[in-house]
């Protein structure tokens, strides 16, 4: 990852809500075309974070730099916006016009494209995405897995260089969430960075680079690459990522972790 | 590893299945289901007839069956006699039928209507509120109570005028998607922050809607017996609180959505279509039937 252009870079970074301490001095960089995985617990703060990283809400102490200028101060919001996509949780949020057309319209009339070229990016986004057929349909009449494919096309039109995907699995049947994979993995080939909030470890170690682990004291517990992270069951279980569950085979007690990314590794 | 530890009582069977009384909803559940399906009902514009294959009346722009239905609007409210509400009203029953959009779904949402201003004006037709000619007296408990031919007359008429403006609402509404109507009024001017506003208003009326029958639903499933009336509205009040906190929740997020994708105040829209030959139609009709009713039509 040397000599890669750096897209961001947090610098003691400490965020509250009032009182409550939402993230505490982060210090993080991120690499053009670099994809990265936010794996945290419940409320650890991986949303702030990247409502942090687009410039929606602003850092209590510490400073977002991104392309080497400070957010908030420097950099032009235009600029902004056009080069970073955030995909929310709730797709509810997210999806406010009267059809899926003007959904994914929003984003490219906002920044000042022209008619005729919003028209050609909403048609290629929501072919690329299997979207067409519910092009006149109202957001709020479709399924989860379908919202979640609106917001993603609604974000994708924007043509972003970096993608803030927040939970992007959550809610998703199973085959949905292959889908997005697949779809996540094309953006990665094609050089667009990547930084995803999830607690689904599955998703973080198919697609990234890097895992960052916030914990529940909401610093940083650990960065680094992806198999080096994920295969550390101590680590994992200290930021309740993983549940080690134990059984009894005979006389035999076998000890892994559980859910969806489970580690075998223990037998007494 | 900390062993989870299961309590006695979770270990025990249920009550075996038994025949018992048959399950009844309390007062506010009923209500609330009520309220619920009306909205949905009238603030959905879902219909086959709403396509753009539907008939005659979607042929013409969304644009100018705003404008055209808002000239005739006005229009209605100035005929002043009720041959000219007969064919205002017998023209849109023509159109709903042209347009396939049907004469039940039309009665569904008029009538209503009617009968909301039956209930609210219905004073009008007696001697105490209106004198004139009495032609049916009554006595009830010794006082004499007749219905008067002059507040006939004007209570009829008020009612043909509600009928006349409900059934071209409900035509527009029955023949144009939600979408159609919200790029109407944009494309005739109306700020697109204002437009946006009320859809966003109406979209949400919907997420909430679902929230109010969820939670209802969510109650229910651990209840045995409908609510007395004292908790019930003790429940509806708390219920009410967490459907603002809702409502505030998606505000601010909806608004940090729309930033994120680079609105700054001033909501950005397509350039409106130009009228068409059927569209100078419908507004040329709209606008003569308008300057006839000023005319004493």
């Amino acid at each position: 990852m040397q000599g890669m252009e750096e897209v961001y870079r947090l610098e003691r970074v400490s965020c509250f809500y009032g009182e409550v301490a939402a993230l505490k001095d982060i210090d993080l960089n991120v690499l053009r075309g670099e994809s990265i995985s936010v794996l945290g617990a419940n409320g650890a703060g991986k949303s702030t974070l990247l409502k942090l990283l687009d410039g929606l809400i602003f850092p209590s102490s510490g400073r977002v730099m991104f392309f080497g200028m400070s957010l908030g101060d420097a950099v032009n919001l235009k600029a902004l916006r056009e080069r970073v996509g955030f995909v929310f949780s709730e797709p509810d949020v997210q999806l406010f016009s009267p059809t899926v057309f003007d959904e994914v319209a929003f984003g490219p009339l906002q920044i000042g494209l022209s008619g005729k070229e919003v028209v050609k990016r909403v048609e290629d986004t929501l072919t690329f995405l299997g979207l067409s057929h519910l092009k006149e349909r109202p957001p709020y009449t479709l399924s989860t897995g379908e919202k979640k494919k609106v917001a993603i096309g609604s974000v994708l039109s924007i043509n972003p260089e970096v993608l803030l995907l927040d939970e992007p699995t959550t809610g998703l049947d199973p085959k949905t969430q292959v889908w997005l994979i697949e779809v996540l993995a094309e953006l990665k080939k094609i050089g667009k960075t990547c930084i995803i909030a999830t607690h689904d470890l599955s998703l973080a170690a198919d697609l990234s680079d890097r895992v960052v682990i916030l914990g529940e004291s909401h610093t940083i517990a650990s960065v680094g690459s992806a198999e080096h992270i994920l295969g550390n069951k101590e680590l994992l279980l200290g930021a309740n990522l993983i549940h080690e569950h134990a059984h009894r085979h005979g006389e035999i007690i076998h000890r892994h972790s559980h859910g969806p990314f489970s580690i075998h590794d223990e037998h007494e | 590893m900390e062993t989870l530890k299961i309590p006695e009582w979770l270990k025990q069977g249920g009550q075996p299945v038994c025949a018992g009384a048959v399950i009844r909803e309390g007062f506010i559940e009923k209500n609330l289901k009520a309220v619920s399906s009306f909205l949905k009902e009238m603030l959905s514009v879902r219909n086959p007839a709403s396509g753009p294959a539907g008939g005659l009346f979607q042929g013409v722009s969304a644009r100018a069956r705003i404008g055209g239905v808002f000239v005739l609007l006005v229009g209605a409210v100035f005929m002043d006699n009720a041959i000219s509400l007969f064919f205002l009203i017998s023209t849109v029953i023509f159109i709903a039928c042209l347009s396939h959009a049907g004469l039940f779904p039309l009665l569904k949402r008029v009538v209503p209507a009617v009968i909301f201003s039956l209930v609210v004006i219905w004073p009008v037709f007696f001697n105490f509120f209106t004198a004139g000619r009495e032609f049916l007296v009554f006595d009830i408990f010794g006082s004499r109570v007749a219905l008067t031919e002059e507040g006939l007359f004007q209570g009829g008429f008020f009612i043909l005028r509600v009928t006349a403006t409900a059934s071209l609402v409900s035509l527009l509404f029955l023949t144009a998607k939600e979408a159609d109507i919200f790029g109407g009024l944009k494309g005739l001017g109306v700020p697109a922050f204002f437009v946006t506003a009320i859809f966003m208003t109406f979209r949400y009326v919907f997420i909430l809607l679902k929230i109010v029958e969820d939670t209802s639903l969510a109650r229910k499933s651990r209840t045995i017996n409908p609510a007395v009336m004292r908790d019930g509205k003790r429940w509806f009040s708390s219920r009410a609180g967490f459907l603002l906190q809702r409502a505030l929740y998606f505000s601010e997020e909806v608004t940090l959505s729309m930033a994120a994708r680079g609105f700054t105040g001033r909501i950005k829209v397509f350039a409106s279509v130009p009228l068409r030959g059927k569209d100078y139609l419908w507004l040329g009709f709209a606008f003569f039937v308008f300057f006839m009713s000023i005319g004493r039509f």
